[in-house]
């Protein structure tokens, strides 16, 4: 009955039916399943499932941003019980729209894609100071840091905060990733980022292959 | 709303060229060559001359044979279950033309047309949605002439769920095409009520008939086919140079030719049909690709709609050679014009060079352009739901649309997704290989032929249509021609 149970919850989160999805899970969180069970039987499957379906053009990005959603409404759920058991996500990434700039969708979905392919992710949201940057990632310690730049005029933000990671000795411990519309590889290279997304997909590629 | 509905004729326009077509009937009329045909309109109160074989159809005559022609019928594929309706307020796409040449690879390989390519085109019709209908599309070049038609109906029963359709070729061809199509129906009374295979009857413009056309049409008729009586009359050469004077004409051949058909058979499904267009007046070659074309598919809808029948005309034909630029601009065009102006089946679907080359690509292209059209003409709903007040006011100021599950349910329906468009942003397509939408379009193509599986073919019914095939391959173009009726 459990196996069924999962492979409907599954079925559900690829399916996008939010509704059937949350009445799910609880009944079989109720029923003594652990959480790493339901996690790696039905959770990551449907993601991985939902990743294949937005590859093949099947899927697009607001089913991607809904079944993210029901991922991380159901994650909430059996957190709690996760913290004791052996789980452990891709990667922590820490992403932030740089100072002076307010445009966060690219990286919101960057964001929801990323959680959608085991990566734990910390957002800091729109105009990010250099300094902000460096303090939530002395505090919450990301494996690596995104930023995100929407106007030529906020570019220089992002090698403004490489260069303050630089200055407190702190740049190795972190790999820098850098997105946006005006961005490029050159100018990446330039500033001294790790790596460089073209658009969210490519991100999540990019992630994958920095920290394999 | 829906998006409003094209016109180029006013009524009284309208009524001014059907009554001018009226006094063409009854006055100069039309050659009608099949003797048969024209002793049974004398006997229904047309005034033969049999010396010049000329027919006058009077206009009370005109209107009661005009006035059987159903206004609806439903067409199937060869599962009948699979059933669509064709009346003046549907609109179905079809292919059409008769194929003798390929390009494939990118517009770079030119060849000739062979049966595998008459298996490929049917089951990418069959799998893409946006296509209902294919008309004997490709004349293959590696079998016996006098086969075509036979081997088009075995590869569309083994290859095809949706409706097929060819021209009507003389006695011997047409009675082949009935006892097929029947036997993969199961029974000549299974195909009375519903139509699996729509056949056009080539109108012989100026004011004239084919004979061999019109022997097909009285055993389609005889046979309740859908007939779709197609003159293409060309503006400056086979019409007068001016459109309406080119309408008056073809309205006068079309009517004429309804009127054959259900006075063999009463209520007989037709079609007005159109293949109307320009001669290009620098070689005097028809000029399908012309923006004329689609205005005399718009008059040619009208006209259709005044009779109460269905209209069938040309749309994404093109004179280009080429996967280009041109073609491009003439089938959008065409295909908008006739689907705003209420066309109810467009044909030519996957067709270059003015229908006589074919390209499995531009098959693939056409199913996008057609649902780009169809999105053109279903307008801007405007509803409690498609108003999205809720979903406005919870994403706020500064809100992002894309995590509101409203975008979700939505999108799909409300935007167009096109599937061969490249939308890629520069990077990854350059890093992929600066692809086009002939690129998208073949990788597509490949990805349908290799997983599509149309039906599963009855072993009883493959052997009874092989063997019906076996027989007419072992005639010679002189049997057909001995078959014909006296002109």
């Amino acid at each position: 009955m459990s196996e069924n149970h999962l492979a409907k919850l599954t079925e559900a989160i690829v399916q996008i039916n939010m509704e059937e999805a949350l009445e799910i899970a609880p009944r079989i969180i109720a029923g003594g399943m652990p959480a790493l069970e339901i996690l790696n039987g039905a959770l990551v499957p449907a993601l991985d499932r939902v990743g294949v379906l937005f590859r093949d053009g099947e899927y697009f990005l607001p089913d991607v941003l809904m079944c993210v959603s029901i991922y991380n409404q159901i994650f909430a759920q059996i957190e709690p019980d996760l913290k004791q058991g052996d789980y452990k996500s891709r990667g922590r990434v820490m992403l932030g729209t740089v100072k002076g700039d307010t445009h966060d969708i690219g990286k919101n979905i960057l964001s929801a894609l990323l959680q959608g392919n085991g990566f734990e992710v910390i957002n800091l949201g729109m105009n990010v100071p250099p300094e902000v940057f460096l303090q939530k990632a002395t505090e919450t310690e990301p494996d690596v840091i995104g930023m995100s730049a929407l106007l030529t005029t906020t570019m220089p933000e992002m090698k403004k905060t490489i260069d303050l990671f630089i200055k407190s000795g702190l740049r190795d411990r972190y790999k820098f990733v850098i997105g946006g519309a005006p961005v490029t590889q050159a100018f990446a290279d330039q500033i001294g980022a790790d790596g460089y997304g073209a658009e969210a997909q490519s991100g999540v590629d990019l992630l994958k292959q920095l920290l394999s | 709303m829906k998006s409003s509905a094209l016109k180029v004729l006013s009524e009284s326009e309208i009524r001014e060229i059907h009554r001018h077509g009226l006094d063409l009937l009854e006055h100069t009329g039309i050659r009608v060559n099949v003797k048969k045909m024209r002793h049974l309109l004398a006997d229904h109160g047309c005034r033969v001359d049999e010396s010049s074989r000329i027919v006058r159809f009077p206009g009370d005559v005109v209107e009661k044979y005009m006035g059987l022609a159903p206004r609806e019928f439903p067409l199937c594929g060869p599962d009948p279950e699979k059933q669509w309706q064709m009346s003046p307020d549907q609109r179905l796409w079809s292919g059409l033309g008769t194929a003798i040449r390929f390009i494939d690879a990118g517009n770079a390989n030119r060849r000739d047309a062979v049966q595998e390519d008459v298996r490929k085109h049917l089951v990418l019709f069959d799998h893409l949605p946006n296509i209902t209908c294919n008309q004997m599309d490709i004349m293959a070049l590696d079998i016996p002439m006098h086969t075509t038609h036979v081997e088009l109906i075995r590869a569309w029963a083994h290859n095809c769920t949706k409706p097929t359709g060819m021209g009507a070729y003389g006695v011997m061809a047409t009675t082949d095409m009935v006892e097929m199509v029947s036997m993969v129906m199961g029974g000549k009374d299974r195909i009375r009520d519903r139509h699996p295979f729509n056949v056009i009857v080539s109108i012989q413009s100026p004011l004239s008939t084919a004979g061999i056309q019109i022997e097909g049409l009285m055993i389609l008729a005889e046979n309740r086919f859908p007939c779709i009586m197609a003159p293409e009359a060309m503006a400056g050469t086979t019409a007068p140079v001016t459109l309406a004077g080119l309408l008056v004409q073809h309205n006068a051949e079309i009517v004429s030719h309804i009127v054959m058909a259900q006075v063999v058979n009463p209520g007989t499904p037709v079609y007005y049909g159109s293949v109307s267009t320009i001669a290009d007046m620098r070689w005097g070659t028809a000029a399908l690709g012309a923006v004329e074309t689609g205005l005399l598919s718009v008059a040619s809808a009208q006209l259709a709609h005044f009779y109460h029948v269905p209209c069938r005309a040309v749309a994404g034909a093109t004179d280009s050679k080429l996967m280009d630029i041109q073609a491009g601009i003439e089938r959008e065009q065409s295909m908008t014009l006739a689907a705003l102006g209420g066309v109810n089946y467009i044909t030519c679907v996957g067709t270059l060079e003015s229908t006589n080359l074919g390209a499995h690509e531009m098959t693939v292209i056409d199913n996008e352009i057609i649902g780009r059209v169809e999105r053109a003409l279903r307008g801007i709903a405007v509803n409690d739901v498609s108003l999205a007040l809720e979903t406005i006011k919870h994403a706020g100021p500064d809100g992002n649309y894309l995590m509101e599950p409203h975008t979700q349910k939505h999108f799909r329906t409300e935007h167009f997704m096109p599937r061969v468009s490249d939308r890629e942003q520069i990077e990854k397509w350059e890093s992929a290989g600066r692809k086009t939408m002939v690129d998208h379009a073949a990788a597509a193509m490949e990805k349908i032929l290799a997983e599509h599986q149309p039906r599963v073919m009855d072993p009883k019914l493959a052997a009874e249509l092989d063997r019906y095939v076996e027989t007419v391959s072992r005639r010679t173009v002189a049997d057909f021609e001995a078959a014909e009726w006296e002109p």
